[in-house]
């Protein structure tokens, strides 16, 4: 039973790390009192080392990544409403041109619109003004760590990287309000049968557009990161 | 997660290793007992080989040739000057306070 636990928790860290110290690591667990403060400093040290912080560089990083999610969500959350009326202003008219009649979204279930106006909508928000600023953060933690010699064109493509998601965001907000909508709307379309739009199924279609754009417009500069990555990998 | 009944750097796992070292080359076993004994810090496993990873890395100690799950490590040149950089410092602050303390 010992040994399969030590096991396990050996299995926590990086293979790479694995493969020159697990082992002796492995020995060490097996040749001591198991107890759950060395499976507490087992386990925290994996994470450290996956998370690359355990060669000098600090972990402060964390903090300001997580502030950098609050406040953005706390301003999504502060003005969920205007962006919301924003978001919704494009669904009257298309759903006039549908024939549906009255033109409103309609709520299918009590919570529906609390759920997509007050949660759903700022997650989305905050996610795209809070990666750029994200990026701009793990140029400090990983950066350094990974690239070295490439360090300057790895930096410079993390900035991008936050740039375009934030850019691709607002390009694919403006796409959907001029028209991306009633072309989404018309796929599939039956003219013989009338339908009701719900708050959250018009939400889930803004959501999948803006975030697949923003997703499309990172296929790219992530493959080049990772691309630079393996190059000094070997 | 390491368990240190002291802080600052006599409490440091990577000066307490590399002073471990400097009596000669064990493994992470004794160089936690060792670390144990003489110091009084118990340094969990985790902790103890992020360290010596971190070590290594710097070139500060290497593990030698063994044949045994238990690789010893010895300290390196670099690694002995850095010690006693460290060590130095430590003294000349341990000095400077213990003088202050007793004029006080």
């Amino acid at each position: 039973m010992k040994s399969f636990l030590v096991r396990c928790l050996v299995a926590v860290y990086p293979s790479q790390w694995r493969e020159e110290y697990g082992p002796e690591l492995e020995n060490l667990l097996l040749m001591r009192p198991l107890n759950a403060a060395s499976v507490l400093d087992v386990l925290w040290s994996a994470a450290r080392l996956r998370l690359g912080t355990s060669s000098g560089i600090s972990t402060q990083w964390i903090l300001p990544c997580v502030l950098g999610m609050t406040v953005a969500l706390g301003l999504s959350m502060v003005f969920a409403k205007p962006i919301w009326l924003l978001v919704s202003d494009p669904a009257p008219q298309i759903l006039r041109e549908k024939g549906i009649w009255p033109p409103n979204l309609v709520q299918v279930t009590p919570f529906e619109q609390f759920r997509v106006v007050w949660i759903e909508l700022p997650l989305l928000v905050s996610l795209f003004a809070a990666y750029p600023w994200l990026m701009f953060i793990a140029r400090f933690a990983f950066a350094k760590r990974w690239i070295h010699g490439r360090k300057h064109r790895a930096t410079r493509c993390l900035i991008y990287s936050g740039a375009l998601f934030a850019l691709s965001g607002v390009l694919s907000f403006v796409a959907w309000q001029y028209g991306i909508l009633a072309g989404l709307f018309n796929i599939g379309a039956n003219p013989q049968s009338a339908s009701m739009i719900s708050v959250s199924y018009y939400f889930d279609l803004f959501a999948i557009s803006t975030l697949g754009f923003a997703l499309l417009v990172q296929i790219p500069v992530w493959s080049w990161f990772w691309w630079q990555l393996r190059l000094r990998r070997g | 997660m390491a368990r240190k009944p002291l802080s600052g750097p006599a409490s440091d796992p990577e000066v307490l290793i590399l002073a471990s070292l400097a009596g000669g080359p064990k493994h992470g076993y004794a160089v936690m007992q060792d670390i144990e004994t003489f110091s009084g810090c118990k340094i969990g496993p985790g902790t103890l080989y992020t360290a010596l990873t971190r070590l290594v890395e710097k070139g500060w100690i290497e593990p030698a040739r063994s044949n045994d799950r238990q690789r010893p490590y010895r300290i390196t040149g670099i690694g002995t000057a850095t010690l006693k950089e460290q060590l130095k410092r430590m003294r000349s602050l341990a000095t400077v306070g213990l003088r202050r303390l007793s004029f006080s």
